[in-house]
């Protein structure tokens, strides 16, 4: 028995020192970490930017937001991280720009070309201490992605209130649909309604609410996002979510647009494409939540959403930077944008925009929108505490009071 | 043998049902599997009208299994011989000996298998990077090897405790070396547990999915399952898409695993003996 | 954590008896080479040992597993682990998953090996369909487990065909159910395995003993639990070891189906560990309950261990 291993093994060591040297060839370049949502619009970019500069090599890993986090924060406390990766713009996430910032991990991306062009209302999640450390790739926002036909059904149009958003949960039960399907299975979707009824019950007052957090003058308990706790539970009494919202994830709550169960859904535009894809070819649009009486207090969540930090322990720093000022270049930015059905970070008047995302793009030219909560939080454990007390609320098993008294203590813990 | 009697019959018929229920989600899995894209809608039970192997088709490309096959197959190959090897060699002493460092070393390998994965995985991904083993899938051989090692002793040990010595005796020439002797003489007698530790091992290091990604990322390398799971969350809500990936994934093990079934009963039942 | 304790006499079985030969006719001590253990133990250590023995050194510390400093702040990490809520209610759901896997589990083998080790045509058949799930990817039947058990999903649905709608339910929404719906999943998967070691136990029982009990007149309980219980002893051990320490070490599982939710209700401490770790940069916060958690496995298993080798005694 012993000389039929032997063989087999002097083999499988060969091959594999044959594998890891070949694998060193291709990984010669540059190396990238995105998130495996953004596979398409990276792919298209990695093709032109080879096209561009064909001695530059560019190999790429995808992995899940989840998969992403635990992974990368591991490279980098062992020196071992990609030339390029997925940094998340702002704070309040395991790899967002101010947990990783401080640390000296990123390369400055100061000089870049494109460091001036991102715009004012960006710079907060973009810079820590006024320098920049990262490309933001796209600008997205929370809103209801629905399709048109779906909605016409009803006889009706885009709601523009609370009270006809309440209307129009009544008129699409009566029609054995849920106006909005809701993935609460999956923790990330939790926080979606939240910050979209938020924007509007905590920042149309109080613009600067981060701010006076930060500086203890205010708690979440204190403020509008009791009420936007209040109506999230609410739509859930008037019927407006599917049914068992626990039991349902991301993809489900896709499905049930898709296969006409809902009229639409409270997501993130970047969801766009995704919908599109399973939807073939019906037409979908996508319209601002309100949460008062008052459409002009509507305001709509926005921020830039993929962004790419540059290792500052890179092999190649020129490489890398070159990479990272494509991604930030018109072109670059055309391309992951219109691959990935979204909206470019650096702002672009010549470009087309997808008809479903004028909305976004209004409120956005309007100064209406004001950026994902969890970006101005001070550590990882508010969002996902936020993301837990939903799930429980959802559960019934605590109250809107003792939600945020669990939140301030997160927002304090560290 | 026993006799086949009415009450037999009954009880045949209650197992087959208990096994058709046991099967229900591998019967959706297959179903989803071959279900077309235009026909998502309709109830997940129903088999599809035109079943299609294009869900096959996409999953096999898009996920580049192709040579996350060979990856996974190559780092399974690698530990499973070290393993069969090493950890025979270990047990032989083990179950031979009773005096205390037999035990203490048989104790110390089992703490290994109490031992929860977060704890030591971060300060072992140091050293492989301090030793230049990142991205190289021979990081991953000398990883499994490490980790299955205590459930293989141990299976091994088992075994051994319950073989007759006499075997080892009477085979045993004079004058050839230990090592020579394990090879020719134990090594062999131990084929029946061979075949479980081989099966359980395949099982556990094909399927293992933070470690490859850890230690390979950034490589170009990948082994099945991390191919698989960039390829979900991707296609997250396209199940005939991802379960028909899922399926391909798991075709090698379960080819093993149906040639080798024999062996792992017979490994089990001469585990038990120890 | 072998099935037989040193120092007891191994029983015999292993196959036809050895070959006479001049081996039998003087007491051969075969001297045992020691340093054969040697690779196994380099390999175990430098992969196994070693690390955990650094890891578990990181729980005195404040490292957040990404800052290039941290200093020693001695027990403080464990002193934060017992006031948190969190952890113990986590805590309260390992216990609970790792001891209704191991009960329900095992029952479930027992009966499918007792059924397939009879007369019936479809027994090997049977055998090689009931341990299928355990040889596929755990993160995959969770993938397929959380599909079944969507609202809308192949479960309900079934349900709903057999006129057993009323009993449809959120399985993996509803706090209430789902740390069940899980464990429903573990033993689905894993039921085969330890089927398949009860068979092993079964079909070692000497034919006698059953022909004897026959012409004695027990009916099929009572030699069940007179004769076949204690004959199974063995099988016992090693079923309720591995399923027990499994249970308590379950994450892949648990992870992909509920991440711990909704709300914490499926949180066990290896997603608390994971989490801490890899979400919140509490890296020595986590490596503090993971020794509480190694602590817990070793206790647990030792006195499990403990009493099951006494009835094997007893038994014997």
């Amino acid at each position: 028995m012993s000389k039929k291993l032997l063989a087999p093994l002097a083999c499988a060591a060969l091959a594999l020192t044959a594998c890891s040297a070949q694998g060193d060839e291709a990984g010669g370049g540059l190396t990238v970490t995105a998130n495996s949502t953004d596979r398409v619009p990276m792919d298209a970019v990695v093709a032109a930017f080879r096209e561009q500069h064909p001695d530059i090599g560019v190999t790429v890993t995808y992995a899940d937001t989840d998969q992403l986090q635990s992974t990368l924060r591991t490279q980098l406390s062992s020196g071992t991280a990609p030339d390029v990766f997925t940094v998340w713009p702002g704070n309040g996430n395991p790899a967002a720009l101010e947990l990783l910032a401080p640390s000296g991990y990123l390369a400055d991306l100061g000089d870049a070309e494109f460091a001036g062009r991102i715009p004012e209302g960006d710079r907060p999640v973009t810079e820590y201490e006024d320098t920049t450390y990262i490309v933001p790739v796209t600008y997205s926002g929370i809103g209801v992605i629905y399709d048109k036909a779906a909605l016409t059904g009803l006889g009706a149009e885009e709601p523009t209130t609370w009270s006809e958003l309440i209307d129009l949960c009544g008129a699409a039960a009566e029609e054995d649909m849920s106006l909005l399907a809701l993935g609460n299975q999956t923790p990330w979707v939790t926080q979606l309604i939240t910050y979209a009824l938020a924007g509007t019950t905590v920042y149309a007052d109080t613009p600067d609410f981060d701010e006076r957090m930060a500086a203890g003058e205010t708690s979440f308990a204190d403020s509008g996002w009791k009420t936007a706790m209040e109506k999230y539970l609410e739509m859930e009494e008037e019927g407006c979510f599917n049914d068992n919202p626990l039991g349902t994830g991301y993809e489900a709550s896709i499905s049930n647009v898709v296969q006409g169960r809902s009229v639409g859904l409270v997501q993130v535009a970047t969801t766009l494409s995704q919908v599109q894809s399973e939807a073939g070819d019906a037409e979908l649009g996508m319209f601002a939540l309100p949460a008062t009486d008052d459409p002009e207090q509507t305001l709509m969540p926005g921020s830039v959403s993929a962004a790419y930090g540059v290792n500052s322990e890179a092999s190649d720093p020129q490489a890398a930077m070159t990479f990272v000022e494509f991604l930030g270049s018109a072109e670059g930015q055309d391309i992951y944008a219109t691959e990935g059905g979204t909206l470019t970070a650096l702002p672009d008047d010549a470009r087309e925009i997808d008809p479903a995302l004028t909305t976004l793009t209004d409120y956005q030219s309007q100064g209406r929108t004001v950026p994902f909560m969890d970006q101005r939080w001070p550590n990882a454990r508010v969002q996902q505490t936020h993301f837990n007390v939903i799930q429980q609320l959802f559960a019934g098993d605590i109250t809107v009071e003792e939600a945020l008294a669990e939140m301030d203590d997160a927002y304090l813990s560290e | 043998m026993k006799r086949y009697t009415w009450r037999t019959g009954v009880l045949e018929a209650v197992m087959i049902v208990t096994a058709l229920i046991f099967a229900f989600p591998v019967y959706i899995l297959f179903v989803q599997a071959f279900r077309p894209a235009d026909d998502t809608g309709a109830s997940p039970l129903v088999p599809p009208a035109r079943p299609t192997l294009d869900n096959f088709a996409q999953a096999w490309n898009q996920a580049s299994l192709g040579p996350a096959i060979v990856n996974s197959a190559l780092v399974t190959v690698g530990s499973i011989a070290l393993l069969v090897v090493l950890s025979a060699l270990a047990a032989y002493p083990i179950a031979r000996s009773t005096r205390t460092w037999s035990r203490v070393t048989f104790a110390l390998f089992m703490l290994g298998l109490l031992v929860p994965f977060q704890l030591a995985l971060i300060p072992l991904y140091q050293t492989m990077r301090d030793l230049g083993l990142l991205g190289d899938p021979l990081s991953l051989v000398i990883y499994y090897t490490g980790v299955q090692m205590p459930f293989s002793v141990f299976l091994y040990t088992g075994f051994l405790r319950g073989l007759d010595r006499g075997y080892e005796e009477a085979a045993m020439m004079d004058g050839a070396g230990p090592l020579r002797s394990f090879f020719s003489v134990v090594l062999p007698l131990l084929r029946p547990i061979t075949g479980t530790v081989i099966i359980l091992n395949v099982i556990f290091v094909w399927n293992d999915f933070l470690t490859p990604l850890l230690y390979l990322s950034g490589s170009g390398e990948q082994t099945i399952p991390v191919a698989l799971f960039g390829f979900v969350g991707q296609y997250v809500s396209q199940w005939p898409l991802v379960f028909a990936g899922l399926i391909i994934g798991s075709i090698p093990v379960l080819a093993v695993y149906f040639a080798m079934q024999k062996r792992v009963i017979q490994g089990f039942a001469g585990g038990l003996k120890g | 954590m072998a099935p037989h304790a040193p120092g007891v006499a191994p029983t015999k079985g292993g196959g036809p008896p050895p070959p006479r030969g001049r081996g039998r006719t003087r007491p051969h001590h075969l001297s045992v080479p020691w340093w054969f253990v040697l690779p196994a133990l380099a390999f175990f250590a430098f992969v196994v040992l070693v690390p955990a023995l650094r890891g578990a050194m990181y729980s005195f510390t404040d490292w957040d597993g990404l800052a290039r400093e941290y200093s020693f702040v001695g027990f403080d990490q464990y002193r934060a682990l017992l006031a948190d809520k969190g952890a113990r209610g986590a805590l309260l759901h390992t216990l609970v998953i790792a001891f209704a896997v191991t009960l329900v589990q095992n029952l479930v083998g027992l009966l499918l090996a007792l059924g397939v080790n009879t007369a019936i045509k479809s027994r090997n058949v049977l055998r090689v369909l009931f341990f299928a799930p355990a040889v596929i990817t755990p993160v995959v039947t969770a993938y397929l487990w959380k599909y079944l058990y969507s609202p809308q999903g192949a479960l309900n649905s079934a349900l709903d065909v057999l006129g057993l709608g009323a009993w449809a339910q959120d399985w993996l929404g509803d706090s209430g159910i789902a740390l069940w719906s899980v464990v429903a999943v573990i033993v689905w998967q894993f039921s085969g395995y330890s089927m398949v070691i009860f068979l092993a136990g079964l079909q070692s029982i000497p034919r006698e003993i059953y022909e004897a009990s026959d012409m004695d007149g027990a009916g099929p309980v009572r030699r069940f639990w007179h004769i076949v219980r204690p004959m199974l002893a063995p099988a016992f051990t090693i079923n309720l070891m591995l399923s027990l320490i499994g249970g308590l070490k379950l994450f892949d599982q648990v992870w992909v189906m509920t991440q711990g939710g909704p709300g914490g209700a499926t949180d066990t401490l290896s997603t608390v560990i994971y989490r801490e770790a890899f979400q919140f940069n509490a890296f020595a916060y986590s490596t503090a309950m993971a020794v509480v958690l190694t602590l817990f496995v070793i206790v647990s298993s030792g006195a499990q261990y403990g009493y099951l080798a006494r009835q094997e005694r007893k038994n014997a």
